[in-house]
């Protein structure tokens, strides 16, 4: 396939924003994104997007104008804004368009997320019950993680704190002050062992992103970041997952085992390549997992990493550089292109305070969520 | 298979990974009719119970 250029970024800010719907957010993020590609909505000759709860993406038309471009909807869950980006990055990597959209969006309402057993083949006693909430599930496949692993409560503390000491620095945060480990660890606890500044908040915001062919790339003078990999997958036997009533004795893999081992092998690349990550962190064991489970390091090591702060933004490999979920909330038809975004401002070295120093060329976009599906990107300047 | 559930019967502090549990039956709601519906959960095991 024919190599894909991202050659426009755009972000309406995550957080609450009254008097905007999600779609209108969406809107900004897209007139955002074309500014800075240089193009105009006329020009666009395709589109892919989603949001989970703020409706059709396609009805974007009716904010930015009707052409009568094809533009396809996507629902995927966490992978929604991955899943857009797929399909863009499909269209032109097969030749069939020059120039397309990738849009997310989300708008939702204060609290936990309030999903619907019959939405996962889930009999309604199961929510009834209590055993939906998301929260709980996810304090509990921690627990069993640290406790097999010698995970601390403390190394839990410090991912929380360098996300929001990373998003200071990121206009598009949602909590964007520090706060310390202390008030950290003895915050609240929602579900233990996660307090209330470790979990990641249900939030609104829209991103896009502008996806165009090396020939129009290069016309457009943006030909520098390029999509070297974008994989889904879903969920494999014997793994742990959400919304999963039982799950096998005997372990077995996880979907971003598969979609990062996918994504490396369509890059030619190994985690060793990396230079700067996001990853999802729905809480912040999350994180943690997940930097095991990406090929980063051993399980068991984040505890060494953390406490050397090998993640922050001066270390060998600075994770969630805007603050991730934990500071941006959760939109979840945008959030994976939130770290699209972020690791496109990154490679241009346009991150300011937040910047990844050594002039980044490698990085590495990681989203996980119900009912067991990962999505990762692997994008090189 | 794992099974989860809720946790009955213990104290949130004395919850420990690894301790023996039993399968019990719980009320949980009462339905339309007024009948209690139940649910299963997990107990510590009764040291004093009569098989120990």
């Amino acid at each position: 396939m024919a190599d894909v250029f991202i050659v426009g970024i755009g972000i309406h800010p995550f957080g609450r924003t009254d008097g905007l719907s999600g779609l209108q957010q969406g809107a900004y993020a897209a007139r955002a994104a074309m500014a800075d590609a240089g193009v105009a909505w006329q020009d666009i000759q395709f589109g892919f997007g989603g949001s989970d709860a703020s409706g059709n993406a396609d009805t974007i038309v009716n904010e930015l104008g009707l052409t009568g471009l094809p533009f396809i909807n996507v629902k995927n869950g966490c992978a929604t804004g991955g899943s857009a980006m797929i399909g863009a990055w499909q269209g032109i990597a097969s030749g069939q368009y020059d120039i397309g959209i990738a849009l997310g969006f989300d708008k939702h309402p204060r609290g936990a997320f309030n999903a619907m057993p019959a939405d996962y083949s889930l009999p309604n006693w199961y929510g009834s019950v209590g055993l939906m909430v998301t929260t709980q599930f996810f304090a509990m496949k921690l627990q069993r993680y640290m406790a097999h692993h010698g995970i601390t409560s403390r190394s839990l503390g410090r991912v929380s704190e360098k996300a929001f000491d990373n998003a200071v620095h990121a206009d598009h945060a949602w909590r964007r002050a520090p706060v310390d480990i202390d008030t950290i660890l003895n915050a609240p606890m929602i579900n233990d062992p996660l307090t209330k500044y470790m979990f990641c908040s249900p939030a609104e915001g829209g991103v896009a992103l502008i996806l165009a062919s090396e020939r129009k790339a290069r016309e457009l003078g943006r030909a520098d970041v390029r999509i070297k990999a974008a994989a889904i997958r879903t969920r494999p036997p014997g793994s742990f997952e959400v919304f999963a009533p039982g799950l096998d004795i005997e372990r077995g893999g996880a979907p971003t085992l598969l979609a990062s081992a996918a994504a490396y092998a369509m890059a030619g690349v190994g985690p060793e390549d990396i230079d700067v990550a996001q990853l999802q962190d729905t809480e912040s064991g999350a994180e943690i997992m997940h930097m095991a489970e990406n090929g980063f390091c051993a399980d068991g090591a984040q505890e060494e990493w953390l406490a050397e702060g090998w993640t922050r933004i001066d270390g060998k490999l600075p994770v969630n550089t805007d603050g991730g979920c934990l500071a941006c909330g959760e939109p979840i038809g945008a959030s994976g292109l939130r770290q699209v975004y972020e690791n496109v401002i990154q490679l241009r070295g346009h991150g300011g305070g937040r910047q990844v120093p050594g002039n980044p060329k490698t990085a590495y976009t990681h989203v996980y969520g119900a009912p067991g599906i990962s999505g990762v990107t692997i994008l090189q300047r | 298979m794992i099974v989860e559930t809720r946790i009955v019967g213990v104290s949130f502090d004395a919850i420990r990974i690894g301790m023996d549990m039993e399968t019990v039956i719980i009320p949980f709601a009462t339905d339309a009719s007024g009948r209690t519906v139940v649910t299963y959960a997990f107990a510590p095991v009764q040291k004093d119970a009569s098989h120990g």
